[in-house]
């Protein structure tokens, strides 16, 4: 079994909240992957991504202040937590090792 | 990102705006598809999100214009409906709910850990109880599913005569006639096994003239062309009907057709009838006759045939009741009012003297009406086709059964409630944070069945290894559909886990939380009283238990080894097959006393044990005194052989055979003192034997002691002996020596005489332990239950003593400190327990006496209750009990004050 269970699209909105740290709310993390990787990010997605982060323990969410373009709805905020950062460290480390582990003999290697 | 920023006021409450509030915004987003989100998001993120929604509505509404920003939010909207987010179906209220079982049960699996001897003590209990339960279940259910094989059976009736000697035989007309006269009576057959001398079942050796593959064959029965209409036994090949018509047919079941004629088509091969060498043709195969049925037979032939013989036999009218008669009657017939009618209509047929007539009438006897289904567990008369099971015998088991299962739960009920002090903080905190009195009911009682459901499990794979082991010991085949028993085994769990949780919870969550909590909860003196009143009754059912198995025991020992007025030790019985051999017996006694360990040789038609045919005997000087006698036609070397003794006159010898001009007889005692006062030896009395008209007259020589012919259910009655060569069995006395040899000697000289038939031999006393089959299986069964019943409730006591004793502890180590004896605190501890037993002993021996009294009245003979049984039973009750406490009694006696009493 997996150590750190951690999909594609997680990854990038895991990334995403650690970018925004203290800012990282739905809408903020929606326009920043949308704005950073030029792809289009649904509520739907990103917020199921969200909840089953925080199912597994690799983020945490605290209400914040409501505003009036959100018509009083509070804003929740993401924050990642020790268990989610080493989860993005051991994929970032796994990814590293297999880069690592391709062989200089064949340097022109196309990764298409 | 984060382009449109709007200054934060700070004065919105963190509350969800209502809808009034929403229509004062100049633009909001669509509605519809709004509130279809709101409806279908988990409450838990319904607000965050709907903020992100209208965060996203307001910035593309300035970026894009409305139109797009609608389009854009529903699409949201729709791309949310999605797993994650939709609300659990089950709504989110019970979803809390559903965590406080999920607590429930985590809180009762800690429990279950943390006193595993507790643990262990319920769980096993209960595994126990359930599997004996199931156990007997299975074998009431097979008792009661006799006789529902056939086609509507709740429509069969036998039909059975009752007078001062009830028996199962009427005779053979009666079925025509019952068709004829009552309408309701939809059809009827006559069946009987063949006879051989003395009423004994005749066997036949059959072969196939084919290959002469040869069987003996015991279960034959002929009957009427009627048979398959009133029972409607599934007819696999062939015509019945036209089987049972033509006078050379016979039906065979199909493992019999298997028998002789492997996988070929049986229908028109023969079989030959030995040793007269008829030959039958195969008509029609059924069905094999199932295990639960009150009869069987693998072999029908028609009356067509046994008439053709003998047309005139007496054996056919009204005079002769010694058939068996089964109706069907129409359905929705009450069996009552037609019996009320039989015994006025029959009268025209049977010549029955006037005053005996009204006698039977008076007396409410005559023809009975019998249900086919009542019969294995129901009826006991003379002339059974079969051994019949018996009702109370499946009572006494169901009980014995329920009560082992009820000594389990009460251990439960007990150590649960004896636990509450250590529960008590956990339920004082529930009811503080606002547990209601019926949700810790709910608790406690999803605790029960927890542990219920934990010993179901054991209970099936008990049940799993002890069913071939109890099918091995009582010689039943018994088995356990887990598919058809599992909803059974689950409500059963479910009852017995509420039955047993339900005190407990209710004592429980009575308790008030102010007193745990302020620590004045410190002892579980409350339903002290209750507690003991029931291990009390566990200890009463225990001492039942163990009194009842030791009184069957004795009993059982008694009738199998009571002198029954004649050797059973070492005597051979040979079935003698073929009537031939009894001209030949001089010959046969001459070569068989030749062989080194034979003692003597002897032939007759009945054998003690078996059933006897009876006619009626009286004085030629009294003729009014008629009494009812068995008879055995016997060899002049009977007396000899069984080691009969002789009281007056004398026995026969080689003259008195039938050629001499004067019947002789022997008599029993009974039947003397019956037939007159004075002695009878030397006096002429009249036989009433096969022709009604003529008695046989004969003369009695001698009187032999009273000899238990029949089992010991039966008072000693008396029994005609007759020197006439009509055998069914040699008997053959034996030394004891090389057994194998001597049986190899003997079959030899069998051989020389006899050579159709299979050559079977079985000791007296083996044949006389088979009555007592159902009682040796009671004795075994019943034992096995109070062994349970006793371990049970000691697991009980033991987990009691456990909790009790460790209470005690500072007042074992206070007393110690002020100087008590060791021996002073082992009664101090022992004292309490004792007092519940020998008053549970007391309470038992009573009624234990009182039901075996009753079980005993089963028997003629009885062994008598002594008091010693009940002394002796109590007093290892106790020493069991004793043995059981000891670990704990020595435990805490031995107690090092000094660590008990530091803290204080």
């Amino acid at each position: 079994m997996k150590k750190y269970q951690l999909g594609e699209f997680e990854e990038i909105v895991m990334l995403t909240i650690a970018i925004l740290y203290k800012e990282a709310y739905g809408v903020a993390i929606k326009n920043e992957i949308e704005s950073r990787l030029k792809r289009n990010v649904s509520m739907g997605a990103m917020h199921t991504a969200l909840v089953r982060l925080e199912d597994k323990g690799y983020i945490r969410s605290h209400d914040g202040e409501p505003t009036e373009e959100r018509m009083g709805r509070p804003k929740k905020y993401f924050q990642v937590t020790a268990l989610g950062k080493r989860a993005m460290e051991y994929s970032r480390e796994t990814r590293n090792a297999l880069w690592g582990a391709i062989p200089d003999v064949s340097p022109n290697v196309k990764f298409s | 990102m984060n382009s449109y920023r709007f200054p934060v006021t700070g004065n919105w409450k963190p509350v969800t705006l209502k809808e009034t509030q929403l229509k004062n915004r100049k633009s909001y987003p669509p509605k519809l598809p709004l509130r279809f989100f709101r409806w279908f998001c988990h409450p838990k993120l319904r607000d965050s999100i709907e903020g992100d929604l209208m965060e996203l509505h307001e910035e593309r509404l300035i970026k894009s214009g409305k139109l797009k920003a609608d389009a854009h939010f529903i699409k949201d909207v729709l791309l949310l409906f999605r797993p994650g987010i939709i609300k659990p179906t089950e709504g989110t209220e019970r979803l809390n709910t559903y965590g406080m079982y999920k607590s429930y049960f985590k809180i009762g699996w800690r429990n279950l850990l943390k006193s595993k001897v507790h643990a262990f003590i319920n769980i096993s209990g209960l595994a126990l109880g359930i599997a004996s339960v199931f156990l007997m279940a299975t074998y009431v259910r097979y008792e009661l599913g006799y006789d529902r094989y056939y086609d509507q059976p709740e429509n069969l009736y036998r039909i059975t005569w009752e007078n001062e000697s009830p028996q199962t035989r009427t005779p053979h007309p009666m079925a025509q006639a019952l068709v004829a006269d009552f309408p309701e009576v939809e059809s009827a057959v006559t069946l009987s096994p063949l006879w051989a001398a003395g009423l004994t079942r005749a066997i036949y050796s059959m072969a196939n003239p084919e290959n002469d593959v040869r069987f003996d064959e015991k279960n034959l029965l002929a009957v009427d062309t009627t048979f398959f209409d009133v029972f409607g036994f599934p007819v696999v090949r062939g015509n019945a009907r036209k089987a049972l018509e033509n006078v050379n047919g016979i039906l065979i079941s199909e493992s019999t057709a298997k028998k002789y004629f492997n996988d070929d088509d049986p229908i028109g091969k023969h079989l030959i009838v030995y040793p007269d060498s008829a030959l039958l043709e195969v008509m029609a195969v059924f069905k094999d006759v199932p295990q639960q049925s009150h009869f069987h037979f693998d072999m029908l032939i028609s009356y067509v045939r046994e008439k053709s013989f003998d047309p005139d036999d007496e054996y056919y009218t009204w005079a002769d009741f010694g058939h068996f008669n089964y109706v069907r009657l129409k359905p929705g017939t009450d069996p009552k009012a037609l019996e009320a009618k039989l015994m006025p209509a029959m009268r025209k047929y049977i010549d029955l003297p006037d005053e005996y007539y009204r006698n039977l009438i008076a007396n409410n006897m005559g023809f009975r009406v019998q249900p086919v289904t009542d019969i294995h567990l129901k009826s006991h008369v003379r002339w059974e086709l079969e051994t019949n099971g018996n009702i109370e015998y499946v009572y006494i088991m169901g009980a014995a059964a329920l009560l082992t299962l009820l000594i389990a739960c009460i251990n439960f009920m007990n150590l649960m409630t004896a636990k509450s002090v250590e529960r008590a903080k956990e339920i004082g905190i529930r009811k503080t944070m606002g547990a209601m009195r019926q949700q810790l009911s709910v608790q406690f009682i999803g605790e029960s069945i927890l542990v219920t459901g934990i010993a179901l499990v054991f209970a099936v794979l008990a049940l799993e290894v002890s069913l071939p082991f109890y099918n091995s010991l009582t010689g039943q085949s018994l088995s356990l559909n887990y598919w058809e028993a599992l909803p059974v085994l689950l409500v059963v769990a479910l009852v017995i886990g509420i039955g047993s949780g339900i005190y407990p919870a209710v004592f429980l969550s009575a308790i008030q939380p102010q007193s745990i909590l302020k620590g004045k909860f410190q002892t579980s003196h409350r339903g002290n009283g209750l507690r003991n009143g029931l291990i009390v009754f566990q200890f009463a059912i225990s001492m039942i238990l163990i009194s009842g198995a030791v009184i069957i025991y004795n009993q059982l020992n008694f009738i199998q080894n009571k002198n029954l007025g004649f050797g059973k030790e070492e005597v051979l019985v040979i079935p003698m097959k073929d009537e031939h051999m009894d001209r030949r017996m001089e010959a046969i006694k001459n070569e068989l006393s030749r062989i080194e360990d034979v003692v003597s040789v002897s032939a007759s038609s009945n054998m003690p044990g078996g059933q006897f045919n009876q006619n009626s005997i009286s004085l030629v000087e009294a003729p009014e005194n008629d009494i009812t006698t068995s008879e055995v036609f016997v060899d002049y070397d009977f007396q000899k052989v069984m080691n009969l003794e002789l009281v007056e006159g004398r026995y026969f010898t080689m003259d008195d055979k039938p050629s001499s001009t004067e019947v002789k007889f022997v008599i029993n005692e009974t039947a003397a003192k019956q037939l007159s006062s004075s002695s009878v030896v030397g006096k002429e009395i009249h036989w009433h034997a096969y022709e009604n008209d003529k008695p046989i007259v004969g003369r009695v020589i001698g009187v032999v002691k009273d000899f238990h012919f029949q089992s010991l259910h039966d008072p000693l009655r008396p029994i005609l002996m007759i020197p006439y060569p009509a055998y069914n069995h040699l008997i053959v006395k034996l030394n004891t020596g090389n057994f194998e040899n001597t049986l190899a000697q003997i079959q030899n000289v069998y051989r020389e005489f006899e050579n159709s038939f299979q050559f079977e031999f079985a000791f007296l006393d083996d044949r006389l332990a088979k009555q007592y089959e159902s009682e040796a299986r009671t004795s075994i069964i019943f034992s096995a239950f109070a062994f349970i019943a006793i371990v049970i409730a000691c697991f009980g006591l033991f987990g009691m003593a456990m909790l009790t004793f460790s209470q005690r502890m500072k007042e074992v180590s206070i007393r110690k400190v002020l100087g008590a004896s060791f021996g002073g605190l082992i009664i101090l501890l022992l004292r309490d327990f004792t007092k519940l037993i020998a008053f549970a002993v007391l309470l038992a021996t009573p009624l234990a006496w009182w039901l075996m009294d009753r079980w005993l009245k089963n028997f003629i003979y009885q062994v008598g209750i002594h008091p010693v049984v009940f002394i002796v039973s109590g007093l290892t009750l106790i020493v069991i009990a004793w043995i059981t406490l000891g670990y704990f009694t020595l435990k805490t006696t031995r107690v090092n004050p000094a660590q008990t009493l530091k803290n204080e």
